[in-house]
């Protein structure tokens, strides 16, 4: 801060040994065995990560509030470093806030006994996703609560090298200006800028992991746990509420260490990445499915499926019906929606055989028999995990500028040619259009409003404005506020959807 | 006097026309009854061969003798079964369920289609349709009465009523007033059977599903082509002893089919058809816990095959310990759904073995207190959770006390005055689970609430006492 703040005078400089002092008082709660501080400092001789874990060390949001760093911090605009007001916005308006508080209320309760899974606090199965699973062995502060659900630690890193290097006056100095994957190794700090790690945070849980004991299981639907629903990084990071800047947003030095090009497509980039990367996390969940699956001569869990593909009305004149269907009728399909965006930005790039030939044949295997062949399916997932974890690579390395973003906005709005396959997936396009305007707007282009209200509001049926906020009920299944849920997605029509979509492109223009 | 020999020889002219025209549309017909059957295979003959006036063609009003062929063609919706398989809707469901593009597919072709909408009996096609019988008179009289060509000239002999059943059969007649043989025609069709298997491919495709109860499907037949007076005029217990033939039969078709499905590797499996509908097919907004599944499938809850049998079956009596034990088992490899094809196929196989010769032992027309009883046992199971309530297994029950009901209305028997309102109340509830009343056949009852069965339990129990 000494970098940015020499010009703000005396009051300022008394604040900062105020804080300081602060700092050092919680560096002392924080660093509970001796040494850990010395090396905290120590910024330049940071030991590599390698071979040697890092100390874990869970903290509560108390302890990026004090010394006024993350709360109530002065809000200056365009804002310094960092908002200041980060716990304010999380508090007030985040539903991973209210994470554990799910657990704990009458349809958490409800869930838990009919699952017969005990006390909310010791559910291992909920808390990976509602809160977080502490490890033998790691350190837990003082500050830390359960009740914080998805807290600061969950998605910033569990480790008390970063927290005290870029907290404390004599080191932070330093510690700000190494690069984002040195202060990821070496210290703990989660890079969240890079979409590619950021989606696989969000994603292990809003899409599942096994590895890290992340995945909503059916039976935990059939207990009333909402369905999940399809998963896309940029907006739902917007409208969490965003509690960070955009690299766009930030002080000139900032976006110059940090290498930002100001007329690039900044949140389409991590739409197209976080794309790639959701899909590619679905697929290995599923492939992890599939292993035991096949190894124990067991079904996949169904909730690796499409699951308006069974929970759907019955009736003679079903959309369904009429659906150009990739397999036989009557085979459960996978949820298709993770493949779109990913499918979309290939052919942005040239080709798209490629993913072509590998989606069907895990459709193949999919459709082989009711609720598929696991032994094909894990193969086949395994393969496209592999294309999205490249295409994700590809996607990261080609920033989308003046030339190439452009040509976005159109090849999004080219999947609308042909019906989505189902809510969900139309849903992906609508999030990506909205992304895409985002980005058009700051970058000062002309976006016609009427469509966007289309897009966004009740009239398209998409429901791309997330429920968020405090203490707001689930968006489907028991307990949703009916209200709500006027648009479930079960009910969504592909075709009376592409007749409004016409409508509203045809008058837009 | 010449105006007599006139009329003595136009008679005989217009006889010997009789008989010539007659030669054309009857096989052969032979003045004495053959003492058997001839060894070559009986064929069909066709419609036409029943529809003269003289004899089933009378156009009286339906149910009357005589008019069976003309009430047939009129009102029974067995007569449009073929027509159906022209309709637009049956060329896109085949190709739907072939995966072909909609103008290859043709139904009218398709062995599967015709081996219900035509002719039982799936090694015909349309090929083998010989002579007069025509596919386009749909599902017609030798459908259920047999294929015709040795007893339809034997039939309307004097000698023909001095025969039994079993020698009948040996003219390839079927014995339709045989309630357990009547039970049988049907069951190929509305429950399914070797390559005639309406499964959950074909369902998904458009097809509706099947859900066949005896008692009740022959209740709403209201173009029936004889009298029920007649029935039970035979069988004063016609009303009771149509619905355990049926539970039973109908049952047994069910594990035949099941056994067929888990043994044929070609064909899906798991196959869905065989569980609840709604366990699945229900929508996922607002409330959804009081569905009896929660999450896992539910099996054979139409066809009385979910492991706890309610008291009031009369399969209750023909499985022993063992048998019991084999439905337990069946039940839960079905629940699990894995791999167990071949283990369900010969549990399945085992258990309808046991039923070969069921229904000529069962119990007669229960007293009200037997009925009172059953309800009371099946509430206590639903209590102590051993039978989860659902729609299918709450309708079987409402059948079962509605043929209860049909039957003490037919002996002029006096019945609990509540009884009757009280069944209508549960006939709305049953109706109003499905989504529309519209094609409800395609609906699943997905908005049944399955804590109602106690109360209506509650209530049958208390007009019984």
């Amino acid at each position: 801060m000494s970098t940015y703040s020499s010009n703000r005078g005396f009051w300022r400089g008394l604040t900062l040994g105020v804080a300081f002092f602060g700092l050092t008082l919680f560096l002392n709660l924080l660093t509970l065995r001796p040494g850990v501080r010395g090396e905290s400092i120590a910024v330049s001789k940071a030991e590599p990560a390698a071979g040697k874990p890092l100390p874990k060390l869970y903290f509560g949001s108390k302890a990026c509030a004090s010394a006024g760093c993350h709360e109530k911090g002065q809000v200056t605009d365009p804002p310094l470093l960092c908002r200041g007001d980060e716990l304010d916005r999380f508090k007030a308006h985040d539903r991973h806030a209210d994470a554990y508080n799910a657990m704990t209320g009458k349809l958490g309760r409800d869930i838990l006994k009919r699952l017969n899974m005990g006390e909310p606090q010791t559910a291992t199965d909920c808390l990976a996703c509602h809160s977080v699973n502490i490890e033998k062995g790691a350190t837990k502060h003082e500050s830390f609560q359960l009740e914080e659900g998805v807290g600061c630690v969950v998605c910033h890193g569990a480790h008390e090298r970063w927290v005290g290097s870029h907290s404390l006056v004599i080191s932070r100095s330093a510690f700000r200006i190494l690069p984002r994957e040195t202060k990821e190794s070496d210290y703990g700090m989660t890079d969240l800028w890079d979409p590619a790690k950021r989606t696989a945070l969000c994603a292990s849980c809003h899409v599942g992991n096994q590895e890290q004991g992340k995945f909503v299981t059916h039976d935990m639907y059939a207990a009333g746990h909402p369905p999940l629903q399809g998963f896309e990084v940029a907006s739902w990071s917007n409208q969490m509420p965003r509690h960070w800047q955009l690299l766009r947003e930030k002080p000139k030095v900032v976006q110059k260490i940090q290498g930002h090009n100001s007329s690039v497509w900044e949140e389409s980039q991590l739409m197209l990445v976080g794309s790639a990367i959701t899909l590619r996390e679905s697929m290995r969940l599923l492939a992890s499915h599939a292993k035991t699956a096949s190894i124990n001569g067991e079904m996949l869990d169904w909730a690796l499926f499409d699951c308006y593909a069974c929970h759907h009305p019955l009736g003679p004149r079903s959309w369904r019906q009429n659906q150009t269907h990739p397999g036989k009728p009557g085979r459960v399909p996978l949820k298709t929606w993770p493949m779109v965006l990913p499918g979309m930005g290939e052919k942005l790039l040239g080709s798209k055989e490629e993913v072509d030939q590998l989606t069907r044949e895990l459709e193949n295997a999919t459709y082989s028999r009711p609720f598929g062949d696991p032994k094909k399916m894990q193969l086949a997932s395994e393969k496209i995990a592999h294309w999205a974890d490249a295409i994700a690579k590809s996607f990261a390395s080609q920033p989308l500028d003046q030339k190439t973003g452009p040509k976005l906005g159109s090849e999004l709005l080219k999947i609308w040619q042909a019906p989505p396959r189902d809510f969900d997936s139309a849903r992906q396009t609508g999030w990506a259009l909205l992304t895409y305007h985002s980005d058009e707007a700051a970058l000062g282009r002309n976006i016609n409003k009427e469509w966007l209200k289309f897009l966004e509001g009740y009239e398209s049926g998409l429901d791309l404005k997330l429920k968020t906020g405090r203490g707001v009920r689930p968006a489907r299944g028991e307990g949703a506020n009916p209200k709500q849920d006027d648009s479930p997605p079960d009910q969504f029509h592909p075709d009376g959807f592409m007749g409004k979509l016409k409508f509203y492109l045809q008058e837009g223009k | 006097m010449g105006r007599l020999f006139g009329l003595i020889l136009g008679l005989i002219g217009l006889s010997s026309l009789c008989s010539a025209l007659c030669s054309q549309i009857l096989p052969s017909p032979k003045p004495d009854l053959p003492s058997s059957a001839s060894p070559t295979e009986p064929y069909l003959v066709g419609a036409g061969s029943c529809s003269a006036s003289g004899c089933h063609n009378a156009n009286g009003h339906s149910g009357t003798k005589g008019s069976e062929y003309s009430t047939w063609i009129a009102s029974d919706p067995h007569a449009q079964a073929s027509s159906v398989l022209g309709s637009d809707r049956s060329q896109k469901m085949l190709a739907r369920y072939l995966g072909k593009s909609a103008n290859t597919a043709d139904p009218q072709k398709e062995p599967l289609c015709l081996s219900c909408h035509v002719f039982p009996d799936p090694t015909l096609n349309q090929g083998s349709y010989t002579g007069r019988f025509s596919a386009a008179d749909g599902v017609s009289c030798e459908a259920c009465h047999g294929k015709a060509s040795q007893w339809v000239s034997a039939h309307y002999q004097e000698s023909w009523k001095t025969l039994s059943s079993a020698e009948k059969s040996k003219f390839g007649f079927v014995d339709t007033k045989n309630l357990a043989i009547r039970t049988r025609t049907c069951v190929p069709c509305h429950v399914g059977e070797k390559e005639m298997d309406v499964n959950h491919d074909l369902i998904a495709a458009g097809h509706p599903r099947l859900r066949f109860e005896m008692g009740s499907f022959l209740a709403n037949y209201s173009s029936r082509h004889w009298r029920q007076t007649d029935e039970i005029a035979r069988d004063p217990n016609h009303s009771w002893n149509i619905w355990t033939r049926g539970q039973v039969i109908t049952t047994k078709a069910a594990l035949e089919l099941l056994s067929y499905r888990g043994n044929q590797k070609t064909k899906p499996w798991p196959e869905l058809s065989e569980y609840n509908c709604a366990a699945c097919h229900h929508s996922l907004s607002g409330f959804y816990g009081n569905l009896p599944s929660h999450g896992k499938m539910l099996f054979g809850t139409w066809s009385n095959l979910s492991g706890n049998l309610p008291a009031y079956s009369p399969l209750n009596s023909l499985w022993d310990k063992k048998a019991k034990e084999d439905l337990g088992s069946l039940t839960r490899l079905m629940v699990k759904i894995g791999s167990h094809r071949a283990e369900v196929g010969s549990l399945a196989e085992k258990l309808a073995k046991k039923l070969d010769h069921g229904t000529s032992h069962l119990a007669p027309p229960p007293s009200p207190k037997e009925v009172r009883t059953w309800i009371e046992a099946y509430e206590r199971s639903i209590k102590e959770n051993k039978i989860k309530p659902n729609w299918d297994q709450d309708t079987q029950t409402y059948i079962m006390l509605r043929a209860y009901f049909q039957h003490a209305r037919d002996l002029k028997k006096e019945v609990p005055p509540n009884l009757e309102n009280h069944l209508g109340e549960l006939q709305d509830d049953l109706t109003s689970a499905f989504q529309t009343n519209t094609n409800s056949i395609l609906h699943s009852p997905e908005n049944y609430d399955s804590k109602l069965s106690r109360k209506w339990l509650q209530k049958f129990g208390e007009d019984l006492r």
